[in-house]
């Protein structure tokens, strides 16, 4: 499974030309607010289109930027957004089967898988519950069993840990880091926090200003900073 | 923002507020006070009463269901999609709310009246408008539909883009998360434009006298018959009739008030 983005965009402050690919495993895309990071998962994801470019997932063209246009619910590629985005009016298990349902899988294959998700991430009792009186970790683990109970082709985290308080954001990134390693399918990650640089360090992507500025693992940054930002996010301070 | 317990400066904005409630009660109570029980009955027996009250009803119930399958997805299109005209179009659904309804009678006559500027293509089709029961319907949609378009409007812009958009991307088609995730989110501002805009057709008086006329089966609604009444001097039929109207709509805007919470 490999993933390959070429991104022309023009935002309101910067134009966005990345080329990026990424095979199965963790990619984490850094740089400061405004840098293009949340715009090139959406480009991904399928929930904006390129100006011009090219997005594949292994051989299927996604989005060519010249009327060739799958659309989010028809790319297979998994969207953990940056405060989850869990339906508040649903349960837990509704929130998890949402996919499910919208695939057409049936009642009792569904149930089946519900709870497997469930079960995989630790939160088989909340299955009843509203998102609303979840903690912020458990409902990263919702949003996680949403996304991955569908088995996708790629998984898109927009600053999974944001939405956490500082005290569990530790206890959570480390959860993240074990369930990112187990799969096997490219993961990108997209935060402004440098703490997530040491948890996800194998390749590190920095994005600036819509341009990717240096790429390598964290200690090849550490090592040889491109410049004043990589060399402060890469040496670790937060 | 929290409110806090009545303080010293209370009576600043108690004894206003006491004064603005009593002038609102006064007349209600008033209505209440010289209805007697026994008038009340009596007058529910009449048949004009009855046909008065079944008319408001069916015409209230089609406004209602016209209201809610046009203004939902006007709603949904000012809330949603960006398009050039957009806020004329805004204001331009507003506009029954500050046009006064006799106004709103007369431009419905004008326009598909008898001798009005879509007389031609209508008498065509066989149809006529003015001073029928249909005409009674398009004049509570004038005037009521608004109530409905922005109160859906509002619940559709207060629903998370990134919930849609979740959506999408587990799989769902527009018109599936639409379904399932924007209108349950929406429900509780879809339900209470409804009941205001019904609330609103129950109460209809200007346009509908002026486009529907006052025709006893055909067009006299609730607050015709009120005013019929009232004219030709039985007082109990027109406040039996203004009794079961204010308690409607008093009942209305609770359920309203509680559903809100």
């Amino acid at each position: 499974m490999s993933l390959h983005a070429k991104v022309l965009k023009r935002l309101r402050d910067v134009t966005l030309d990345v080329e990026l690919a990424c095979e199965p495993g963790s990619t984490l895309v850094v740089g400061p607010s405004g840098a293009g990071k949340t715009t090139l998962l959406r480009v991904i994801a399928g929930l904006e289109a390129v100006d011009a470019g090219r997005v594949e997932l292994d051989a299927d063209v996604l989005d060519d930027g010249n009327g060739r246009f799958v659309p989010a619910r028809k790319r297979d590629i998994a969207f953990v957004f940056q405060e989850y985005a869990l339906f508040p009016h649903l349960s837990v298990a509704d929130n998890v089967g949402y996919g499910l349902v919208a695939r057409g899988v049936g009642r009792a294959e569904r149930q089946s898988r519900v709870a497997a998700a469930l079960g995989r991430f630790g939160i088989g009792e909340t299955a009843g519950v509203r998102p609303g009186r979840l903690s912020g970790g458990q409902r990263q683990r919702v949003a996680l069993a949403r996304a991955l109970v569908l088995e996708p082709r790629a998984l898109l985290l927009d600053e999974p840990l944001a939405a956490l308080d500082v005290r569990t954001r530790g206890a959570v990134r480390d959860e993240l880091r074990a369930t990112v390693a187990q799969l096997p399918i490219p993961t990108l990650l997209v935060t402004h926090d440098a703490a997530d640089a040491r948890a996800f360090p194998e390749r590190i992507v920095v994005l600036e200003n819509g341009a990717i500025t240096q790429s390598g693992s964290l200690a090849e940054l550490a090592s040889a900073p491109a410049n004043a930002f990589v060399a402060e996010f890469a040496g670790g301070r937060t | 923002m929290r409110r806090r317990p009545l303080d010293s400066t209370a009576p600043f904005v108690a004894v206003p507020a006491a004064l603005l409630l009593l002038f609102i009660l006064a007349p209600l109570a008033a209505l209440f006070l010289r209805s007697s029980p026994g008038a009340f009955f009596g007058a529910l027996q009449r048949s004009d009463v009855l046909t008065a009250l079944r008319l408001s009803g069916e015409t209230t119930l089609v406004t209602l269901l016209c209201a809610v399958a046009l203004g939902t997805p006007t709603a949904y299109l000012l809330a949603r999609f960006n398009f050039p005209g957009q806020r004329l179009v805004d204001a331009l659904v507003d506009l029954p709310i500050v046009v006064p309804p006799a106004v709103a009678g007369v431009a419905l006559l004008i326009a598909f009246g008898r001798r009005g500027l879509f007389a031609p293509p209508l008498s065509a089709l066989g149809i006529q408008l003015s001073f029928t029961t249909a005409a009674v319907v398009l004049a509570q949609l004038f005037v009521a539909s608004p109530f409905y378009v922005r109160a859906a409007r509002a619940g559709f812009s207060a629903v998370d883009r990134s919930l849609e958009e979740a959506s999408a991307t587990l799989g769902s088609s527009r018109l599936a998360t639409f379904w399932r995730v924007t209108v349950p989110l929406a429900l509780p501002s879809l339900i209470g434009g409804a009941v205001l805009t019904w609330a609103r057709a129950l109460g209809e008086f200007g346009a509908t006298i002026m486009f529907a006329g006052n025709l006893m089966g055909v067009s006299q609604t609730m607050p015709l018959a009120v005013y019929l009444n009232l004219e030709s001097g039985d007082l109990s039929a027109a406040l039996a009739l203004s009794v079961i109207l204010v308690t409607t709509s008093f009942g209305v805007l609770l359920v309203v008030r509680l559903a809100e919470r």
